[in-house]
């Protein structure tokens, strides 16, 4: 898994750089990670095109 | 998953993968959403109604408002209840739009682009499912938005680009899917031009770097690349075991998907309760089956992040769930270019 990861440093580079897709990504990633939320408990696809999953 | 009126549709889309009962229309009859209602209540304590067809607006706006008034009176306990609905718009009224609104339905729906490339594949709806989403925002709602990649849209990234940015303020998602689960493969589109067609539409997304631009398709993607977790079975190995789809008669199936195909089916809603039909050693060696993927696929650099794909789609075209998957190719290269692309931000 390690290997095919985009870098933290490129993210943070990119961030720097203004990137605003990379930044709400970063934070949505830590905040799931911060969150107790059971990911098993839901899946975006069968959310299908009725919007972003609620735990998100 | 619930399906009111199987997968009767009121269209008659080209990639449809409900293609063998699309024309069969029944209503589910109230004495199985009576029974639907407090099973699905008691497995959790949050629960999700996910409204999917065919068509579910042809049971009528009288079968909605059933259904909400049987949660209200079997959610004794108080749990959240969600419910979401997968509708073509085309049948969305003023009337419908208020009721969705007033008892905060999510709606997603289908748009293949402008309205040419839209009406080749979707039985020339275009317009009454745009006036359906825009009874959706009259109503103070967003939609979310399915693109469905065919042989006819293929070739225009950047006038899918167009719709996309014309309809942001209306969509709260857009999600891109590759035709490539029907069963009617001349609408398939070709492998390579599909690979080009997300590499430029992802190019035009992460140049315009507007997030509230949501496309669902590539924030898994990087929510992977990025540490994270994809969050959607398509992407994820074996998660087919966390859902279950009931269609008009109460059969179950492991995912509606399947509906109607005996390999999938689980039981009926009427002979069991639910938490018994999903938890019967049938549906655990059921989902064991589903879950077996090839060699090269458990051994693939990239299999946390694209899980196999979906079952289904490997099914359907071998009959075998540990067959490949058809978007492989497409998958690898895209998630290839999005790494490299990111790396020349």
């Amino acid at each position: 898994m390690e290997n095919i990861s985009i870098p933290i440093l490129l993210v943070e580079k990119v961030v720097a750089k203004g990137g605003n897709i990379l930044k709400t990504v970063k934070a949505e990633v830590k905040q799931k990670r911060l969150s107790e939320i059971n990911y098993d408990d839901h899946c975006e696809w069968h959310d299908s095109g009725t919007g972003d999953c609620e735990d998100c | 998953m619930i399906e009111p009126v199987g997968g009767g549709c009121n269209l008659n889309c080209i990639y449809c993968y409900q293609e063998p009962v699309r024309n069969r229309i029944q209503i589910m009859p109230f004495h199985i959403l009576e029974k639907i209602t407090p099973d699905n209540i008691a497995l959790r304590d949050r629960v999700k109604f996910l409204w999917h067809g065919g068509e579910p607006l042809l049971a009528g706006i009288d079968f909605f408002k059933k259904a909400v008034e049987l949660q209200k009176r079997f959610n004794q306990k108080g749990i959240k209840i969600i419910n979401s609905i997968q509708t073509n718009a085309t049948l969305i009224d003023r009337k419908l739009a208020w009721f969705f609104a007033e008892n905060d339905f999510r709606v997603g729906t289908s748009l293949d682009g402008s309205s040419d490339l839209h009406n080749i594949s979707r039985s020339n709806s275009f317009e009454k499912a745009l006036q359906g989403i825009r009874y959706i925002q009259e109503s103070g709602k967003d939609v979310g938005i399915v693109i469905t990649v065919n042989k006819y849209n293929v070739d225009f990234p950047e006038r899918i680009w167009e719709e996309i940015i014309e309809h942001k303020k209306i969509a709260t998602s857009f999600e891109v899917n590759i035709c490539s689960s029907t069963e009617l493969s001349d609408f398939v589109p070709d492998t390579e031009k599909a690979t080009i067609f997300l590499m430029q539409l992802f190019d035009l997304w992460i140049e315009k770097d507007d997030s509230s631009i949501y496309i669902k398709t590539f924030r898994v993607l990087l929510r992977y690349l990025m540490g994270g977790n994809a969050g959607d079975c398509a992407f994820e190995y074996s998660k087919c075991n966390q859902f279950a789809a009931i269609d008009e008669k109460g059969d179950v199936y492991v995912c509606n998907r399947f509906m109607k195909r005996d390999i999938a089916h689980l039981g009926n809603i009427l002979n069991q309760n639910l938490r018994d039909i999903i938890s019967s050693d049938k549906a655990k060696n059921l989902y064991h089956k589903i879950a077996s993927i090839k060699k090269e696929c458990r051994e693939c650099e990239w299999l946390m992040c694209c899980g196999g794909g979906c079952a289904f789609q490997r099914w359907v075209h071998t009959g075998r769930f540990d067959a490949g998957f058809p978007e492989c190719e497409l998958r690898k290269n895209l998630f290839s270019y999005i790494k490299d692309r990111i790396a020349r931000l």
